[in-house]
């Protein structure tokens, strides 16, 4: 239990650290990444993609922030931290440049820590039940990391809207399934239609509404099910 | 079933349930399996998904034609001041995108120079290309003077000692035109079309106006090719050129050392040939930046392909800007100066424009080797013109879709 508590503790310190560091770095890049273009990547567009990291940051902050070692740790919701922690500290190598090793290295150790931070024979099937879940995620963080590279501006908040919607879809639609495939629509054919000849998007989105529409179908909602809390810590959910 | 039931039932009844549990089993073992596959193939799907993903973000493929490297096609006219002249020349007509110039900037003066390490090697083995490109720089740059109501003084080589010092533009205040001219105009929307052009033919009226383009400037013309014949001759020529260029490795290899593979190198370098600048269609775009990174060879093949089957079957005119001496500096600048303002003329009119210098490569090359001349000859034979030569090629066309950018340099790399 000790050792249990002591590894929360440092994937808590580890991503926390991790996630305050990439938000200046995000910071950093939005105000002078073009100034100093061999630290920063040589971004295009170095405003949008620092306010993308502090965003994602937060996120991974927020994240982070579930694994105090005061409150309780459900499997699920270690899974959770443990993704976004993952998710973050990978795609920020791509938005911020050389700015990222040291935050992008804190998120990554902290991921890894998380997964540590208990057994693992308890995440299984957490992750067995939400794969599904995970994959339409997953769809979204592409959506997202397209979206930071594109012109106009229009297109950028598209794509990162309706990658935010495609990335919450899944985990929202047990407060109602019209919530739900409402997020998954807009998390696809408006940025699909926009860019179609890019082939990706409309692919992405196809993957997406193939496998959300059947979840969304499945998936027991708050009325029949519990509430929204109660699945956030149950790790039960069908997928 | 009942309990009581079930504690009446014959020993058949048993092995009915038993046959009963065991279909069961295998059903829900070929479900799982079945259920299995479609998950893992699903992981698979989005996994490639999230690689083609990738390939969108790190390939500009949503971007193209935007950030810094394309910044000074939207902020050529921001300073009213020399430097402002500086920032029209450098969107200038140039060789391969190299934009070999430099240029000295002063109250009263803008300086250009060549830059020697912007050679294109065995493609302009004689430096034509770059005077060429030169000229252009320096015809944007007097337009963009003008336009701001200054008055040019121009020395072509002024320093006999210093090939590198093309010209010497002086600057004075001056009237300024009252209305914009259609040239400088143009010049933000002036780019090398290598798609494929329409139907419709060029009138004589218009290739006359383009021709008239040359007042003005002394001892150079255009030659146009536009009848049927004509540009079946040209189209054969250009297309025997590229052959050769393709085949002599050394010039392929010079060739495809300008081609700027992915978003990466454009943003790094801000020069050269993209991806994006050869006129393909929208999804055949996204396909080439989606796949690997051609090799030169495939990358040969394609540019042969395009010209026997687009540049040249699509043409609606072939023009040669002809003079005496096609070795002559100041001639190879003057021409440059023509052909910048005939780009400039058909991008005001609705006409898209390429250059197709395969030809005069081909004659530079076999000069350099000592090969005998095989091009020279044939390029004089189709000009048919004693005493004029083809100093640089282009077609014209109204095009299907519209080019789009090409990378540039910013002024304060290009500016001492």
């Amino acid at each position: 239990v000790n050792t249990t508590l002591s590894r929360r503790l440092a994937a808590y310190r580890l991503g926390i650290t991790g996630g305050i560091l990439g938000a200046l770095a995000g910071v950093t890049q939005a105000a002078a990444g073009s100034h100093i273009p061999q630290w920063t990547g040589n971004k295009a567009s170095p405003l949008g993609l620092g306010l993308l990291t502090v965003g994602l940051s937060l996120a991974a902050l927020a994240a982070a922030s579930t694994l105090r070692p005061t409150a309780a740790l459900p499997p699920r919701r270690r899974v959770f931290a443990a993704l976004v922690l993952l998710a973050v500290g990978a795609l920020c190598f791509s938005t911020v440049g050389r700015l990222w090793y040291i935050p992008g290295i804190f998120m990554l150790a902290a991921f890894g820590v998380t997964l540590a931070a208990g057994g693992t024979r308890e995440l299984r099937p957490v992750v067995r039940t939400n794969w599904t879940r995970g994959l339409i995620s997953l769809l979204g963080a592409f959506e997202v990391l397209m979206a930071i590279s594109a012109a106009p501006l229009v297109t950028i908040v598209t794509g990162i809207v309706g990658g935010g919607a495609l990335l919450a879809a899944p985990w929202l639609v047990e407060r109602g399934r019209v919530a739900g495939t409402t997020l998954l629509l807009l998390g696809t054919l408006p940025f699909a239609a926009l860019t179609w000849w890019t082939l990706v998007s409309p692919l992405l989105a196809l993957l997406a509404l193939a496998l959300g529409l059947p979840m969304m179908r499945r998936t027991p909602t708050a009325e029949t099910w519990g509430s929204p809390a109660a699945a956030l810590g149950a790790g039960s959910a069908s997928s | 079933m009942g309990k009581d039931a079930a504690m009446e039932a014959s020993p058949e009844d048993f092995e009915s349930v038993d046959e009963k549990s065991a279909e069961n089993d295998a059903h829900v073992a070929r479900r799982s399996v079945l259920q299995g596959f479609g998950i893992g193939g699903a992981t698979v799907l989005v996994a490639g998904t999230g690689a083609l993903s990738y390939r969108v973000f790190d390939n500009g493929v949503l971007d193209a034609g935007s950030g810094k490297p394309y910044d000074p096609w939207s902020h050529w006219r921001d300073d009213p001041g020399p430097l402002g002249t500086v920032a029209a020349a450098i969107l200038a007509a140039n060789p391969h995108n190299s934009q070999p110039w430099t240029f000295h900037v002063t109250p009263t003066s803008v300086d250009l120079f060549a830059d020697p390490s912007r050679r294109t090697g065995t493609l302009d083995p004689l430096g034509r290309e770059q005077h060429i490109g030169l000229g252009c720089a320096l015809e944007n740059l007097i337009l963009a003077a003008q336009a701001r109501g200054l008055r040019t003084d121009v020395a072509l080589l002024p320093q006999p000692d210093d090939p590198t010092h093309v010209a010497a533009v002086g600057l004075t205040a001056g009237p300024k035109p009252a209305g914009g001219s259609g040239l400088h105009e143009a010049i933000g929307r002036r780019h090398s079309n290598r798609g494929p052009y329409t139907t419709k033919p060029v009138s004589q009226e218009l290739l006359a106006g383009l021709s008239a383009q040359a007042n003005g400037l002394s001892g150079v013309q255009v030659r146009w090719f536009s009848t049927p014949s004509e540009k079946s001759a040209m189209a054969t020529l250009i297309i025997e050129a590229t052959q050769a260029i393709v085949d002599d490795e050394e010039q392929s290899r010079d060739s495809f050392a300008w081609f700027r593979n992915n978003r990466d190198d454009i943003d790094t370098h801000r020069d050269g040939l993209t991806l994006d600048g050869q006129g393909l269609a929208p999804v055949v775009l996204t396909l080439a930046k989606l796949l690997p990174a051609s090799s030169r060879t495939a990358g040969d093949k394609f540019w042969l392909d395009q010209t026997r089957k687009v540049h040249t079957k699509t043409a609606a005119a072939y023009g040669v800007i002809t003079v005496a001496d096609p070795d002559d500096p100041m001639t190879r600048l003057t021409g440059g100066r023509l052909l910048e303002r005939i780009h400039l003329a058909a991008t005001a009119g609705g006409l898209a424009l390429q250059h197709m210098n395969q030809i005069t490569e081909r004659i530079d090359r076999e000069r350099m080797l000592g090969d005998p001349a095989r091009f020279a000859p044939s390029l004089d034979a189709l000009i048919a013109q004693s005493g004029r030569h083809g100093l640089s090629t282009f077609r014209v066309g109204y095009p299907v879709r519209s080019a789009r950018l090409s990378p540039r340099r910013p002024l304060a790399a290009v500016t001492r």
